[in-house]
C-alpha cells in the first residue's frame, strides 16, 4: 500500500518532543519521521533520527583537486614559457607552493559548500508538504507512514497539541 | 542509542573534589620519593655536565651552545605554560579549571632558567662591533637587562602561582596534620579565610599577574632571540624572530601541558580531572599554533629566499638548507607536519592519546629546533663580520651537552613535583567554582549542560 | 552573550527584515548620495584611463602611491569579517550572533573595493588579463607564477570566492524566511530559487552547523595567507624598509586591528540606522573592544620589532627611510598622527569599561583607528620608494593628484553603498542564529541571584 505524508504543526517544542515519543511508540520507525523548524535545536532534542553524512570527505577531495590544478598551473606555465626571472630557477618550489596552497584551499572550500548542499539534498525543485508558519516559529513533524498508520499518526499529533495536520495533496 | 548519546555524567560536588585532591596531595608515598630520587639523580648529572663546561671557561663560546639551547627549550615549553592559565582565564573558558594549576606550578622553573642565564650571559662576546639591540646603551647591557627581564618573568609567574593558590593553601593548611610542611603551607596561606573582599582582590590580582605574564613573556623571548641568536649571526636581520619564538612558546606550552596531563592520567590516576574534554579543547589551539609555527618560519624563509641577497642566502643555507638540514627536517616534521596530519581528524583531537602523541613529538621537535637556532649561533667564530665567512658545519652534542640537557629537563620536572606538594596540583577552588556554575538539565528529549556566566 | 530580552521568532523576523520589506527615506537618501560619490569616482577613473597615468601624482621613483595604499587598506578591512566570524564560530562564542553576517559581507565588499585598485592602478586595466590568467593570449607568453604580482590575484580571488560562499551558505535558511514571507509578490521567485528549497530539517540544520565550523576552519588559513601575500608584494623585494621578514604577520595583525575596528564602526551605525537595539548591545561592542586591546597590543609588538630590527642593521638606506618617516615634514607629522590615532588614543581609552560600553565613544575611537591604519599603509609603502635610490639625486617625492584622491574617496563610499544595497535584499543579522541563541538561554540559581547561563550540547 502507498505511503501517505502528513505534516503536523506545533507551537511548542515540548509538544513536538512528546508527539515524537508517541509516534515512535506507535511503531512508526524514526527514519520515517522528520522535523521542520525555523532554527536549529540542540542535536537529539526531539529524539529524532540522525542520518549519516560524509561531509568530511568533501574538503579532502576538493583539496586534492585544487592542489593538482595548482600544480598544473604553476608547473605548466613555467614549462610552457621557460624564462628565468629574477634569478629564480624554473620550477622553484617556494613560489609555486603559494599558488598551490591557495588553490588547495579554494578546492577544499568549494567542495565543502557543494558537500553541504549535496548532503542536505539541496536544491529541491518543489517544497512539497510545507507550511510558511515554520519560519515564523512553528515546528512541523513530517510523518511518512503507510495508509493504515497515517490516521493513527494524525490522531496522536492532534492529541499531543498539533494546531493543524496537513496532508499531501 | 541516539538518545543515550545525549545523556551526561553527573557532576561531583565541590566537597568530593576537595577531599579527593587533598588526599592525593597529602600522600607522600614511596612512589613519589622514588620519582624524586630518579629526577634528582638526573639533575645532579646535569650539574656534573655543567661543571665540566664551567671548568673549560667562557673563552670558547661554542661549547655553551647546547646549554643555551636547553635553557631556551625550558623557556619555550615549561616556562611558557603559565601563559595558558592566564590566557584561558581571560577568555573565561570553563574547561580550563582542572588544568590551570598544573601550568601555574610550572612557573617555578623560572628559577632554574634565571640560574642558567648567568653562565649563558658570561659566554656572550662583547657588544662592540656587532649588531645588537642595545645601540650603545650603557648600564650593563646586555647582562643586567637580561637578568631583569628573565627575573621579572620568573617573579611574575611565582606571583601568579602564589596568589591563585591562596584559597587552596588555606584548605591544605586546615586539612593536613601538623608537620613542618603544614606549618610552611600555613605561613604561605597568609591567613586566607575567603571573605568577599579577599576574593575580589584575588580575581583582580589574577588579571594583573596573568596579564603581566602575557606581556613579560614576549619580552623575554625577544631578549633571548636578539642577544643569543641574532646578535651572533653575521648579517642576520630577521625581525620576525622574537614573534616566531613567542608562537613557538605557545605551541610548546600547549604540548607540554598535554603531555603532563597525559602522564598524570596514566601514572597518577587523574582521569576525572583531565578528561577528554581538556585534551580536545587544547588540541584545537595546538593545531592552530602548529600552523602558525610553520607560517612564522615560512615568512622569513621566503623573504630571504626571494630576496637572494648573498648574505641572506648564506644564512638560510647555514640554518636550513645545509649545515642544520637534519635538525630542521626533524623539527619541520614534528612541529608542523605530524600535528597537521594528525590533528585535522576530529577523532584524534577528541582523545587523550592523540593530542598526547602529537605533543610528545612537538616537544622533541622543539628541542631540536632550539639546538638549530642557538647552537648554530654560538658556533660562529666572529660575530662582528657583516656576512658569514663560508658556511660553518653543524655542531653535534658532546657528553656534557647531553648531561646538561637531561639535567635541565629533569630539574624542571623535579621542581614541579616538589612544588606540587606545597600547592595542590588541582585548583580546588577554581574547579569548585566551575561545578557550582554547571548544571545538567533536561532539554526536551535529551540532557544538556547549562553553564553560568563566570568571573 | 546572555540575553536580557526574550524575542519570539515572529518578532525577530519582523524586526530584522524591516528594511527588506519596506524602504525608509534615510535609505534612499544615503544610497543616492553615496551612489553620487561613487559615480564621480567612476568618472575620474574614466578620465584617467583616457588621459593616462600622467594625471596622477605617480612620478619616478614613486610608482606605488594612493592606489596601492588604498588596496592594502581595503584588503586589511576585509580581514575582520572572516576573523570575527570564523574565530567566534570555532570558539562557539555566543556574542558572535549579531555580527557575523555583517562582518562577512563587509569582507566581500571591501575585497571588491580592494580589487578595483590594482585594476585602476594598472592604467590600462584590460591588459591585466595578459599577465594574470593562465591562457595563451598571444605569442606563447604565460603568466609568471614566480612573481608576487600573480600570487596576489590568486589569493584575493580565492578569498573572495571563499568568503562569498561562506556568506551564502549561512544565508540559505534566512532566504527561506524571506521566501515564506513574500509569497505572491515579485520577490517570491528570486528567494525561492536562492533558498534552494530549504525546509529546516534537523539534518539540514546539523549540516549547516558543521558547515559553519568547517568553512571557518578552512577559511582562516586563507585569511592569514591573503594579507601575507599582499605583504610579500613588498617584503620579497629589496626596496629599503620593505625587505623585512616580519611583514607578513605584521600586515595580518594590522589588518585585523583595522578590520575589527571597522566592524565596531559598522555595528554602531547599523544599530542606529536599522534600530537593532534588541540585537546589538553594549556587551557586544565591549567584547569587540576587549578583543581589540589584545589585537592592537599584538600589532604594536610586531610594529616594534619592525622598527627595532630596522635600526638593528644601521644600514645607511634603512636609516634614511626611517629618518624621512620620523623627522621630515610632512612625513613626520603623518607618522605622529598615525601612531596617535591607531594606538595611543584608542587603546588606553578601551581599558575603561565606560568607554567600551559607550556606542558614541566606540564609534569615534574605531574610526580613529582606521584613519591611523590608512596612514600606516601609506607610510609603509611610499617613503621606501621616495628614498629607494642609494644616491641623493635619485630621491623622489610624492603628492597625490585630485584624481587619485577622488578615486580613493570613491572606494570609501563604495563599500557602504554596497552594504546598503545588500541590506535591502538580505538581513544584515542572521535570523536563524538569533533564534537559536534565544533557545539557549537559561539561568542557574546561586543563593539569592539568578546567574544567567547558557545551554551547551557537550
Amino acid at each position: 500500500m502507498a505511503n501517505r505524508k502528513l505534516l503536523g504543526l506545533f507551537q511548542e517544542p515540548q509538544q513536538v518532543a512528546d508527539a515524537m515519543n508517541e509516534l515512535k511508540g506507535s511503531g512508526i520507525p524514526a527514519e520515517d519521521l522528520d522535523i521542520y523548524s525555523g532554527s536549529p535545536f540542540p542535536e537529539g532534542a526531539f529524539g529524532e533520527h540522525e542520518p549519516h553524512h560524509r561531509l568530511y570527505m568533501f574538503p579532502l577531495v576538493g583539496a586534492l583537486i585544487g592542489f593538482s590544478l595548482g600544480l598544473l598551473y604553476t608547473a605548466g606555465t613555467q614549462i610552457a614559457y621557460p624564462l628565468v626571472t629574477g634569478g629564480k630557477p624554473l620550477l622553484s618550489i617556494p613560489p609555486m607552493t603559494i599558488i598551490m596552497y591557495e588553490n588547495t584551499m579554494l578546492g577544499a572550500i568549494i567542495a565543502t559548500v557543494l558537500g553541504v548542499l549535496f548532503e542536505s539534498r539541496l536544491p529541491k525543485r518543489s517544497l512539497g508538504l510545507y507550511d510558511e508558519r515554520i519560519t515564523e516559529g512553528y515546528i512541523g513533524i513530517v510523518v511518512d507512514a503507510p495508509e493504515e498508520k497515517a490516521d493513527e499518526a494524525e490522531k496522536l499529533m492532534k492529541a499531543a497539541g498539533a494546531e493543524e495536520v496537513k496532508h499531501e495533496s | 542509542m541516539a538518545e543515550a548519546a545525549h545523556e551526561m555524567r553527573p557532576i561531583p560536588t565541590h566537597q568530593e573534589v576537595a577531599l579527593d585532591v587533598l588526599a592525593r596531595f597529602q600522600d607522600l608515598g614511596a612512589r613519589y620519593w622514588g620519582w624524586v630520587t630518579v629526577l634528582g639523580f638526573l639533575f645532579v648529572l646535569g650539574i656534573v655536565g655543567f661543571v665540566i663546561r664551567l671548568s673549560a671557561g667562557f673563552d670558547d663560546r661554542s661549547i655553551w651552545g647546547y646549554h643555551v639551547a636547553t635553557m631556551s627549550f625550558i623557556v619555550t615549553t615549561f616556562l611558557a605554560m603559565p601563559m595558558i592559565s592566564a590566557g584561558l582565564r581571560l577568555t573565561k573558558a570553563n574547561w580550563r579549571r582542572p588544568l590551570t594549576r598544573v601550568t601555574e606550578n610550572m612557573s617555578i622553573t623560572g628559577l632554574l632558567v634565571v640560574l642558567m642565564l648567568l653562565p649563558a650571559l658570561a659566554a656572550l662576546p662583547p657588544l662592540e662591533g656587532r649588531r645588537n639591540i642595545w645601540f650603545d646603551f650603557p648600564l650593563g647591557a646586555p647582562g643586567v637587562w637580561n637578568v631583569l627581564g628573565f627575573g621579572n618573568l620568573a617573579l611574575m609567574g611565582l606571583a601568579l602561582l602564589w596568589v591563585l593558590a591562596l584559597p587552596d593553601l588555606a584548605a591544605a593548611r586546615d586539612h593536613l596534620p601538623p608537620s613542618a610542611r603544614q606549618r610552611f603551607i600555613a605561613w604561605a596561606s597568609l591567613g586566607w579565610v575567603g571573605h568577599l573582599r579577599q576574593w575580589r582582590v584575588l580575581y583582580a590580582a589574577s588579571l594583573v599577574f596573568g596579564g603581566g605574564y602575557l606581556i613579560a613573556y614576549p619580552l623575554v623571548q625577544s631578549l633571548l632571540f636578539a642577544d643569543f641568536h641574532a646578535g651572533l649571526m653575521p648579517g642576520l636581520k630577521d625581525a620576525i624572530g622574537p614573534a616566531r619564538a613567542v608562537v613557538h612558546g605557545v605551541q610548546g606550552a600547549l604540548a607540554m601541558t598535554i603531555v603532563v596531563m597525559y602522564v598524570m592520567r596514566r601514572l597518577g590516576g587523574y582521569e576525572r580531572y583531565f578528561s577528554v574534554e581538556q585534551f580536545w579543547a587544547l588540541s584545537k589551539p595546538l593545531l592552530a599554533f602548529s600552523l602558525f609555527w610553520f607560517y612564522f618560519w615560512w615568512a622569513s624563509f621566503l623573504t630571504f629566499w626571494y630576496g637572494r641577497l648573498p648574505g641572506e642566502t648564506d644564512l638560510i643555507r647555514f640554518l636550513v638548507l645545509n649545515s642544520y638540514l637534519g635538525p630542521f627536517i626533524v623539527s619541520l616534521v614534528l612541529n608542523f607536519i605530524v600535528p597537521l596530519v594528525a590533528l585535522i581528524w576530529s577523532p584524534v583531537r577528541r582523545s587523550a592519546w592523540g593530542p598526547a602523541f602529537v605533543s610528545a613529538g612537538i616537544l622533541v621537535g622543539t628541542f631540536v629546533n632550539e639546538v638549530r637556532i642557538y647552537v648554530s649561533a654560538f658556533s660562529i667564530e666572529d660575530p662582528t663580520l657583516h656576512a658569514l665567512d663560508g658556511i660553518p658545519p653543524g655542531q653535534w652534542p658532546e657528553a656534557p651537552d647531553v648531561l646538561i640537557a637531561i639535567g635541565g629537563i629533569a630539574g624542571c620536572v623535579l621542581l614541579f613535583m616538589l612544588v606540587s606538594k606545597i600547592v595542590p596540583v588541582i585548583s580546588m577552588w577554581e574547579v569548585g567554582e566551575g561545578l557550582r556554575l554547571t548544571k545538567i538539565r533536561r532539554y526536551l528529549n535529551r540532557q544538556v549542560r547549562v553553564i553560568a556566566k563566570s568571573h | 552573550m546572555y540575553y536580557r530580552r526574550t524575542l519570539t521568532d515572529a518578532q525577530i523576523n519582523r524586526e530584522l527584515l524591516h528594511v527588506v520589506f519596506t524602504t525608509p527615506m534615510w535609505w534612499i537618501v544615503l544610497v543616492v548620495s553615496l551612489g553620487l560619490v561613487v559615480a564621480v569616482a567612476v568618472a575620474a577613473v574614466g578620465y584617467m584611463f583616457n588621459q593616462g597615468l600622467g594625471v596622477t601624482g605617480l612620478r619616478q621613483p614613486v610608482f606605488w602611491g594612493f592606489f596601492i595604499t588604498n588596496f592594502v587598506f581595503w584588503v586589511g578591512i576585509s580581514h575582520a569579517g572572516v576573523m570575527i566570524s570564523a574565530i567566534l564560530r570555532l570558539s562557539q562564542a555566543e556574542w558572535r550572533r549579531p555580527m557575523v553576517r555583517a562582518a562577512e559581507i563587509m569582507t566581500v565588499f571591501s575585497l571588491m573595493a580592494a580589487l578595483t585598485m590594482p585594476l585602476v592602478h594598472a592604467g590600462r586595466a584590460w591588459r591585466i588579463f595578459y599577465w594574470i590568467f593562465p591562457y595563451d593570449w598571444s605569442r606563447g607568453i604565460w603568466p609568471d607564477t614566480r612573481s608576487p604580482l600573480i600570487w596576489d590575484p590568486v589569493a584575493i580571488f580565492t578569498y573572495l570566492i571563499s568568503s562569498s560562499l561562506f556568506v551564502y551558505t549561512a544565508l540559505i535558511p534566512d532566504l527561506a524566511v524571506i521566501r515564506d514571507r513574500s509569497k505572491g509578490t515579485w520577490r517570491y521567485p528570486m528567494y525561492a530559487i536562492l533558498s534552494l528549497g530549504w525546509h529546516g530539517s534537523p539534518h539540514q540544520w546539523k549540516l549547516q552547523g558543521i558547515a559553519g565550523i568547517l568553512l571557518s576552519a578552512l577559511i582562516l588559513p586563507v585569511f592569514v595567507s591573503v594579507h601575507s601575500i599582499v605583504s610579500w608584494d613588498f617584503g620579497v623585494s629589496l626596496v629599503p624598509s620593505w625587505h623585512v621578514t616580519v611583514f607578513a604577520p605584521y600586515f595580518v595583525i594590522g589588518a585585523v586591528h583595522s578590520g575589527v575596528s571597522a566592524v565596531v564602526t559598522l555595528m554602531v551605525i547599523m544599530r542606529k540606522l536599522y534600530h537593532l537595539e534588541n540585537y546589538i548591545w553594549e556587551e557586544h561592542i565591549d567584547a569587540l573592544a576587549r578583543l581589540l586591546i589584545v589585537v592592537a597590543t599584538g600589532w604594536f609588538f610586531l610594529f616594534w620589532l619592525d622598527f627595532v630590527f630596522a635600526l638593528w642593521t644601521r644600514e645607511e638606506q634603512e636609516m634614511v627611510v626611517w629618518n624621512l618617516r620620523l623627522f621630515e615634514a610632512p612625513w613626520g607629522w603623518l607618522f605622529l598622527t598615525f601612531f596617535i590615532t591607531s594606538y595611543v588614543i584608542p587603546v588606553p581609552l578601551w581599558l575603561f569599561k565606560r568607554v567600551r560600553r559607550s556606542f558614541t565613544w566606540m564609534l569615534w575611537t574605531s574610526l580613529l583607528v582606521n584613519v591611523g591604519m590608512w596612514l600606516e599603509r601609506f607610510l609603509i609603502i611610499v617613503p621606501g620608494l621616495v628614498r629607494k635610490g642609494p644616491l641623493v639625486f635619485d630621491y623622489g617625492s610624492y603628492r597625490p593628484s585630485i584624481i587619485e584622491i577622488t578615486i580613493v574617496v570613491g572606494t570609501l563610499a563604495l563599500v557602504p553603498f554596497l552594504l546598503l544595497l545588500f541590506s535591502k535584499f538580505f538581513p544584515l543579522i542572521p535570523l536563524w542564529e538569533e533564534k537559536e541563541g534565544q533557545k539557549l538561554i537559561d539561568h542557574i540559581q546561586l543563593g539569592n541571584v539568578k546567574v544567567p547561563a547558557l545551554v551547551k550540547e557537550h
